[in-house]
């Protein structure tokens, strides 16, 4: 079980994880990744605040931070375990979040249009649709390889 | 020379409480390796196109790598030299709890400077950046005599060394990443 300090620092490498993912994906124009996909300008400053926010609150509204790992605080190794976990976690959310937000979007984005240009692979295609409808994608594109 | 460049700075703490504060925030063990790791991790699904993207990728692999051995080269130093911390033999004022391992090699300034040159690779303003907040953490931790100068100037000798060390298996065994971030690209996770 994860005493408070672990917690908040879990909670705050997931909230930090959040705001520099949304804030990349505004500013590579990875649409389908954003929460408020129409106002990317706006997302970035969101993004930042959230950035900044998890910060200020973690290291001077929620506690003492320079603490021994004999006591409270997260040895080395545990430390990079709980940023894997908060990161993943963040990451995940933002795939799940933001595939329901867009869920429309996604859906007339991702039909190819005649005289449009091949749709890119990798993320890049996080620009016209949303993670969800790729992945599905590609999953019923192998299963009908397989076939 | 080392001890006296501690007790100099150390001279600093209590005179001014916000800078100590600040000193406080930086030189902790969370704000250099988390703002780093973030750093590398918005690395991934940065990039105008797909070949920049996969360049940034790069470096994401990269600096994870590199704080692997980073942190490997720390522990193997450790196994066969102890040195105690500046706080044990040197008459100062403690501004940081007082850790009981090695005071050589610093391992947050191996790590700190191990993320900042694999970024600085590719991005140098960002890298920059973070060289600055590195050294700001270790000129914290001198100030408050956790580490001696030495000891960080190892601590970041050992973080180059394991960018070098990751960069050369990166371009000798290119052949692994371009796989597995090609598999990963096929999901839309790269």
């Amino acid at each position: 079980m994860l005493n408070g300090f672990a917690s908040e620092y879990l909670l705050f490498v997931f909230l930090s994880t959040l705001g520099a993912v949304q804030f990349t994906a505004a500013r590579a124009g990875l649409s389908g990744l954003l929460f408020l996909r129409q106002w990317p300008r706006a997302t970035q400053w969101l993004a930042a605040s959230l950035i900044l926010g998890a910060y200020l609150w973690f290291f001077f509204w929620s506690g003492p931070r320079n603490v021994p790992d004999t006591g409270d605080g997260l040895e080395g190794n545990t430390q990079a375990v709980l940023f894997a976990i908060g990161a993943a976690a963040a990451v995940a959310a933002t795939f799940i979040a933001s595939s329901i937000v867009n869920y429309a979007w996604g859906a007339a984005a991702q039909a190819d249009e005649p005289g449009q240009p091949p749709p890119p692979e990798g993320l890049g295609r996080l620009s016209r649709t949303t993670f969800a409808r790729a992945f599905a994608a590609r999953v019923r594109g192998l299963t009908r390889e397989g076939r | 020379m080392d001890a006296r460049i501690v007790e100099w700075l150390n001279a600093g703490v209590g005179k001014f409480a916000p800078w100590d504060a600040f000193m406080e925030a930086v030189m902790s063990d969370y704000l250099a390796p988390v703002t780093g790791s973030l750093v590398l991790l918005a690395l991934w699904f940065y990039g105008a196109g797909e070949q920049e993207r996969y360049r940034n990728q790069l470096v994401t692999v990269m600096g994870a790598m590199s704080v692997g051995f980073a942190n490997l080269g720390v522990s193997l130093v450790n196994n066969h030299y102890f040195r105690l911390r500046p706080f044990d033999v040197l008459d100062v004022q403690p501004l940081f709890y007082q850790p009981t391992d090695s005071s050589f090699p610093a391992n947050t300034a191996s790590v700190g400077f191990a993320i900042a040159t694999a970024v600085f690779l590719r991005h140098r303003k960002l890298g920059g950046a973070l060289y600055a907040l590195a050294f700001l953490c270790s000129f914290g931790r001198v100030y408050a005599a956790v580490h001696y100068p030495t000891d960080i100037v190892a601590g970041a000798a050992i973080g180059g060394a394991a960018v070098l060390l990751s960069w050369t298996l990166v371009r000798v065994l290119g052949f692994i990443p371009r796989i597995v971030l090609g598999a990963a690209r096929s999901f839309h996770l790269t």
